[in-house]
């Protein structure tokens, strides 16, 4: 079976900021990594190892110094105009702070509807009845339509921000510490929330996270990455009896647990 | 122009400061008048320009309030239609400066690189020129005439509104929701003007309204070196420039209630701009 | 040793020094008051670490800003406060005997001056050997070197280590530590804790710590307290509240954390949200959550009662009906 996203040799760099000085500093180096078809595959490390640097990668957000990433085939560095839409559009990014990722001053509607309104060409009812249907999948009442982000809860702007990622019906989604802006007991309705989406719409989930605890919940298998590498693969099973590297036991040595 | 602050909130902060309150009274005034002037006189023929030399600089008195001019025309007429320039010369240059100083400034910040560079360059180079100098030579090369006043003084004001917007989107353009609209594959164009711009704005808003009586002002003198409208067009700039001959003989009224005018005007929009900066930024706000 | 103060053990360990009674905190927004914290009574003891767990918005941090003044002037604060068995106003009179650790440490330091110069600031000392002892005390090897380091240096584990030591500069009696983990990596996260649990047995410090995360609580606190809405739902040993919590609340926390052993299957999320400061609360403040709710719980507010040794909690279904 080939891989739905495949990451071969790649290599992310961060320009120096200041005029003149040609000083780059490589945020990912060298990585290689596939996820298939409806696995979940955790990455985990601490601040500073590139994990998001690594998603921003796979959305497009970054352009990679070196490398290919895949997505059923299809290279999506460089990819752009129609095919790059249609192709991106499979795959939706959520990011950490779910009320930072929301347009401050537009309704959350219009913040459901904008993805459809760049990628389909649905009327303008169309839209509105496909948002609606979102919106109640994610268990979110109609009056959150009609209000802005700050009037929201961090659970229930988490929801709005999976609404708009997922009214494209992408296969898969990257989620870059999408619960670590919220409370305990709202990360556990948005993990099996999460849970819930993937079982029921076969999606393919590539998590990025600081927390052990939830990489071990949902993942099928982990990757643990420490300054712009993998330093271990394993499925989450093994990883956790018998870790290989020295920086995933000293890891999994500091997690504190209740 | 999106939502500033909840009405009730604003309303309640608003009443706290008395003298902003009486800034934002007058300015309103001043628009008033401007737009009621024909029926707030009189003499309306006077205020449109049509002399009546019987009456030739008359003193302040009852049946002139604040005298008549060097034509006959009541001066009080002239103010009222005077209004109206200023009006038109303050919305249009600030409408003007802040439209093209948004795009350049929002496109700019937005990008960055070497669209940046290129547009912050062309911006910095009309920032070299003082102000004023640069808006008597726009206007001086495109003729005296209204509409000229507006577009030569906005080409002077512009850069200030580009600077300023460009910074605001400059730290925008880094916010995780803008990153997450540019994941979705969200246009640039639409990006910029729709999640951009709307939350870079309360700044330039405080900064135009205070801009409102500066543009009063600086249109006043250039009709007073004899770039503003054209007579008979009632303008205090140059009701100050024509009645100033007068003053030495005595006859002050003139330019004496046409510069009151002017001060009046300049300084209650300036203290506007306060009172909006107020209510806009949350930080005073709680205070 | 210059910074710190050994006191000997002796009978004052009874008298607890800080106490709080019924402490009140609102906020006089423009749209009616907010009551962050609703009424909290605590009490913390010299050499004993205390945490106090809660979600956003339960009023945690809010309570110890009040207590040190650093509340906007839209704040009314009531209630009561002893300071080693001396009354004391609740308007930030305890400024001078305890010393703050934020959650952010970059922010907590002043990135034009070095670790040096604001030691020195606020040690009021020039001494070399003295200012190089709190980095040392802090945990900060080869403390020569750093004290002409500026924070942008410090990696964020240093810069929380080098918080700690202009806290030790002030001589505190109190440490207030709101967060301190957060911040930081899981690496450093047990370091740093370790680090604050030494510091209390060297000087003897009572010590708060602030913890959304009940896993960093466990680590080092003897005592916790939870609060949920302004109030403090149970009080007890850390050991006791979180292996046998006695509030519905408590429990619903503990397991809505992901576990090793529940791997893959549903965790218990509580439903609805925290009530709003803006709202009247009768009853049972959690009630409207609550898996056991039943109409005592709406009718009457329940108080703390005793759910074992030392360990109380506000439920009415600990309490005997009457």
């Amino acid at each position: 079976m080939s891989p739905l996203l495949s990451i071969q040799g790649l290599q992310v760099e961060y320009r120096g900021r200041h005029r003149g000085s040609q000083r780059s500093v490589r945020a990912i180096e060298d990585l290689d990594l596939d996820v298939f078809s409806s696995e979940t595959v955790a990455v985990v490390g601490e601040s500073g190892a590139g994990k998001s640097t690594l998603a921003a990668a796979i959305v497009g957000l970054m352009h990679p110094a070196a490398g290919s990433i895949r997505f059923n085939g299809r290279e999506l560095i460089g990819l752009r105009g129609r095919p790059g839409r249609e192709t991106r559009r499979r795959v939706q990014m959520v990011a950490q702070n779910p009320l930072l990722s929301l347009s401050p001053r537009r309704l959350i509607a219009a913040q459901i509807e904008e993805p459809l309104r760049v990628h389909t060409s649905l009327s303008r009812a169309d839209r509105k009845h496909r948002a609606d249907e979102m919106l109640v999948a994610l268990g979110l009442s109609s009056a959150v339509r009609g209000r802005y982000p700050h009037e929201l809860s961090g659970g229930q702007a988490q929801r709005a921000v999976l609404a708009r990622a997922l009214v494209l019906e992408p296969s898969m989604i990257i989620f870059d510490e999408p619960t670590s802006a919220l409370d305990v007991s709202v990360q556990a309705g948005v993990l099996n929330l999460l849970q819930q989406l993937k079982t029921n719409r076969g999606l393919t989930y590539l998590f990025i996270t600081h927390d052990l605890a939830v990489a071990r919940h949902l993942a099928d298998r982990i990757a643990v990455m420490r300054a712009g590498e993998i330093v271990e693969q394993q499925p989450t099973q093994a990883l956790f009896a018998n870790p290989q590297h020295p920086y995933t036991r000293t890891l999994l040595d500091s997690s504190l647990t209740v | 122009m999106g939502r500033i602050a909840a009405p009730g909130g604003a309303v309640w902060h608003y009443r706290r400061s008395r003298l902003g309150m009486t800034a934002a009274i007058v300015a309103a005034a001043f628009v008033l008048v401007a737009l009621f002037a024909p029926w707030l006189t009189p003499y309306p023929d006077a205020g449109r320009g049509i002399p009546d030399l019987s009456i030739r600089l008359q003193a302040p008195g009852w049946s002139h309030w604040l005298g008549t001019d060097d034509l006959g025309r009541d001066v009080l007429a002239r103010l009222l239609f005077g209004a109206r320039t200023a009006l038109v010369v303050a919305f249009g240059v600030v409408a003007l400066s802040v439209a093209v100083g948004v795009v350049i400034g929002a496109v700019a910040g937005y990008f960055g690189r070497w669209v940046d560079e290129v547009l912050m360059r062309i911006t910095d180079t009309f920032l070299a020129f003082p102000p004023l100098l640069l808006a008597v030579l726009v206007a001086a090369a495109l003729g005296a005439s209204l509409r000229n006043t507006v577009i030569a003084v906005a080409v002077s004001w512009w850069p200030w509104y580009a600077r300023q917007v460009r910074s605001q989107v400059l730290s925008l353009r880094e916010r995780p929701y803008i990153k997450a609209l540019q994941a979705i594959g969200v246009p640039h164009r639409r990006i910029i003007a729709l999640h951009a711009v709307p939350n870079a704005m309360a700044p330039v808003w405080v900064q135009a309204t205070a801009d409102l009586g500066a543009a009063v002002l600086t249109a006043a003198g250039l009709s007073f070196v004899g770039l503003g409208p054209r007579p008979p067009t009632a303008d205090w700039g140059t009701m100050i420039s024509e009645g100033r001959q007068y003053v030495l003989s005595g006859q002050w009224w003139i330019a004496g209630f046409a510069g009151a005018a002017i001060v009046f005007v300049a300084m209650a929009f300036n203290l506007a701009g306060d009172v909006v900066r107020d209510v806009t930024d949350p930080k005073t706000r709680q205070n | 040793m210059t910074a710190g103060h050994m006191d000997e053990p002796g009978p004052v360990d009874r008298t607890p020094l800080l106490e709080v009674e019924g402490l009140r905190v609102t906020f006089n927004a423009p749209t009616g008051p907010v009551r962050a914290v609703r009424s909290v009574s605590l009490q913390v003891k010299r050499g004993e670490i205390l945490g106090v767990a809660g979600e956003s918005g339960c009023g945690k941090s809010v309570l110890f800003r009040a207590l040190l003044g650093l509340l906007p002037i839209t704040a009314s604060v009531g209630g009561a406060m002893r300071f080693d068995g001396k009354p004391m106003g609740t308007d930030g009179a305890l400024q001078q005997a305890a010393a703050l650790i934020y959650q952010n440490p970059g922010a907590a330091l002043n990135p034009v001056f070095t670790i040096g110069q604001q030691l020195q600031f606020v040690a009021g000392t020039k001494d070399h050997a003295a200012l190089c002892d709190l980095l040392t005390q802090a945990g900060l090897s080869q403390p020569e070197q750093l004290l002409d380091a500026y924070p942008h240096e410090f990696s964020g584990g240093m810069s929380q280590r080098a918080v700690i030591a202009v806290a030790l500069a002030q001589q505190p009696r109190l440490l207030i530590a709101d967060e301190p983990t957060t911040a930081l990596d899981v690496t450093t996260q047990g370091l740093v804790l370790d680090l604050i649990a030494q510091l209390r047995d060297r000087h003897r410090l009572a010590v708060v710590l602030i913890s959304h995360d009940l896993a960093v609580i466990q680590r080092v606190c003897d005592r916790v307290i939870v609060l949920y809405a302004g109030q403090v739902v149970e009080t007890g040993a850390t050991s006791t509240v979180l292996t046998a919590p006695g509030h519905p609340y408590t429990r619903a926390l503990l397991e809505s954390v992901p576990r090793p052993e529940a791997v893959g299957e549903e965790l218990a999320s509580i439903p609805g949200l925290v009530p709003d400061g803006r709202q009247e609360i009768s009853g049972c403040a959690f009630a409207p959550r609550c898996p056991h709710t039943h109409d005592r719980c709406r009718a009457e507010r329940p108080a703390l009662v005793p759910a074992g040794a030392g360990h109380r909690a506000a439920c009415v279904l600990l309490a005997p009906s009457g």
